[in-house]
């Protein structure tokens, strides 16, 4: 079995702390996604799996074997790079086929693996194709189907979606779980997309400032954020500080607008409609709070209309501070 | 589009024309035009229309001169391209302000003219001091003897010659390579030994081709080199040439060296051409 596991990992590049003692177990066959902004420490953490880079301290562990004395290519890790990485000067069938015919595996045997593998990802028949030629989704694919041509003890992915449009990326993000779930391959996808992150993982590690801020699966993260940070980065973003009061977080669409009754006065600021959603920003005192409902079942309010703003109290939650 | 703004850039590039037609074209054709010539010994030439010139070239001596210049360009290229590389690739890889250094300390290198190269490198290989004197003080050298002239001697003129142009014209891209498919290779199991062989030299060799064969083209036209730190017996064409149409004041027999030569650099360099594009596809 692969899982991994990580133990007070440290990493420092000079006097930058990049990771601060995590520690995180995945377990054989679960799909985890590093979620954070830039400089959080998850593409270091992923280099360290891959052994791209070398721990200062903790334990990383694969399958119960501690992988600090392997060198990267002898991890058996397969890796798709944010920027891909195909060899340039070798055809779709030979970047697939590069590991095997590297471990020693004759043309004749490559030959059908490599034919299985782009059936996979969808890319039947272009193995004779130059990578030049390929459209970007088509890159994606050959990148994972080359990673995962050695049946990796681990999958890793470095924000590979980040440069494809949103069309191509939440297909690609559907492809990637379905070959994950079929493989059952250990997997740790990197992102900063809250929404990518939602949509792949079966848990979800939100890093920031190189330590992790929570773990847990996406539902449970979007219900019960346990820090203001995680809430924020989630997409909760109406957080209420109460004197002498924990904090207290409401999701935009737990928001209800009257334009009377009771709740906290404001002013319509900006409202726009994304498809069937829509969303607005309403000034109450200095905050700016988010709502945001399905367009045909709301009221409908004019731009700087003065409005009553309120939520139900099972519906809001304390973080700590 | 207004007049004003086709006039700038057309004025440029007829400019751009104008100084190749004068500096490049015209010459050319002159020097076509003499290779044609009688040479006259009291003068430089005389006008007439005779092969007798581009005869000549096919006496064995200019034949195995003009063989000893393409092997003494090609080998001089190779070496300077296969020693280049590597340390460019180690440039690229130290902290910003090394390479900084590095890169200056090349382009200085250029300063220097071929004449004062030449000299350092004839002391340095003399019998009485640099490298042969260095040798026998470490015991590495019984009885030495000057390193110059002699082939070695006259390579490592070119390859100093040749060394910080190549660099520099393979710096740019070797710097801004995308480092993640090296990376990518180490993942897909290969050593880091081979990294090299396996993916860089593969990747860049397009440019590694296109940049030797302009170090080709260079060193086959160096002149002080090959007459400073090389043997008579190891001299190129471009020195033959110059001996024949200065020395002896046969212009038109230089000239038609010249075009012959002219002939079969653009021969090799099609071939090159077309054969690094048959293997591209």
């Amino acid at each position: 079995m692969s899982n991994l596991q990580i133990t007070n990992l440290s990493k420092s590049f000079g006097n930058h702390v990049a990771l601060r003692d995590i520690s995180i177990e995945v377990a054989s066959g679960e799909f985890i996604c590093l979620l954070g902004g830039s400089g959080c420490g998850k593409t270091t953490l992923l280099r360290l799996i891959a052994g791209l880079e070398t721990h200062d301290q903790g334990t990383l562990l694969l399958g119960g074997n501690d992988l600090t004395p392997i060198p990267s290519h002898k991890r058996n890790i397969g890796m798709v790079f944010q920027s891909l990485a195909l060899f340039p000067h070798l055809n779709v069938g030979d970047n697939v086929a590069y590991g095997m015919r590297l471990a020693g595996v004759s043309k004749d045997k490559a030959g059908p693996r490599v034919t299985q593998l782009l059936d996979m990802v969808g890319l039947s028949g272009l193995e004779k194709r130059s990578v030049a030629a390929l459209s970007g989704g088509q890159r994606q694919r050959v990148a994972i189907a080359r990673a995962l041509a050695l049946k990796p003890d681990v999958f890793l992915m470095d924000e590979p979606f980040s440069a494809l449009d949103a069309g191509l990326r939440d297909q690609m993000q559907e492809e990637v779980k379905r070959i994950q779930r079929d493989l059952s391959v250990t997997t740790v996808f990197v992102t900063h997309d809250q929404r990518e992150a939602m949509a792949l993982a079966d848990r979800i590690v939100v890093m920031n400032g190189g330590i992790i801020e929570q773990a847990g699966a996406p539902d449970e993260l979007y219900a019960r954020p346990t820090s203001r940070f995680v809430a924020e980065f989630i997409g909760i973003n109406n957080i209420f500080e109460v004197s002498g009061n924990p904090t207290i977080a409401v999701r935009p669409e737990a928001i209800s607008l009257a334009t009377s009754g009771q709740g906290l006065s404001g002013r319509i600021t900006r409202q726009r409609r994304l498809g069937a959603l829509m969303e607005r920003e309403i000034l109450v005192g200095t905050q700016i709070v988010h709502q945001s409902e399905f367009a045909d079942q709301g009221t409908h309010l004019e731009d700087g209309a003065e409005v009553m703003v309120s939520w139900s109290d099972d519906k809001a939650w304390a973080l700590p501070q | 589009m207004t007049p004003a703004r086709t006039f700038g850039p057309r004025l440029i590039s007829g400019l751009a024309f104008g100084v190749m037609a004068v500096f490049f074209v015209i010459p050319l054709i002159f020097m076509i035009v003499v290779s044609f010539y009688q040479p006259d010994p009291m003068g430089f030439y005389k006008v007439d229309f005779v092969w007798e010139n581009y005869a000549k070239f096919f006496s064995s001596f200019y034949y195995k001169v003009s063989w000893r210049s393409l092997y003494s360009a090609i080998f001089g290229a190779v070496l300077v391209v296969a020693l280049a590389f590597p340390l460019v690739l180690a440039i690229s890889d130290v902290s910003r302000k090394w390479q900084l250094f590095w890169i200056i300390l090349l382009l200085s290198l250029m300063c220097f003219s071929e004449v004062i190269i030449g000299f350092a490198w004839l002391i340095l290989m003399s019998e009485s001091a640099g490298v042969p004197r260095f040798l026998e003080w470490v015991g590495l050298w019984a009885d030495p003897r000057s390193l110059s002239p002699s082939f070695g001697a006259m390579m490592i003129g070119l390859v100093y010659l040749g060394f910080s142009i190549v660099s520099l014209i393979l710096y740019p891209s070797v710097a801004r390579r995308d480092r993640s498919i090296e990376e990518a290779a180490v993942t897909l199991g290969t050593p880091p030994a081979m990294v090299f062989f396996k993916v860089l030299l593969p990747t860049f060799r397009t440019s590694l081709i296109s940049v030797t064969l302009t170090m080709f083209v260079y060193l086959l036209g160096v002149f002080v080199m090959p007459t400073m730190l090389g043997r008579p017996k190891d001299w190129t064409m471009t020195v033959i040439i110059s001996d024949k149409a200065l020395g002896d004041a046969n212009l038109p027999l230089g000239a038609a060296l010249a075009v012959v030569m002219l002939i079969v650099t653009v021969v090799v360099l099609l071939i090159s051409a077309l054969a690094t594009r048959g293997r591209q596809t």
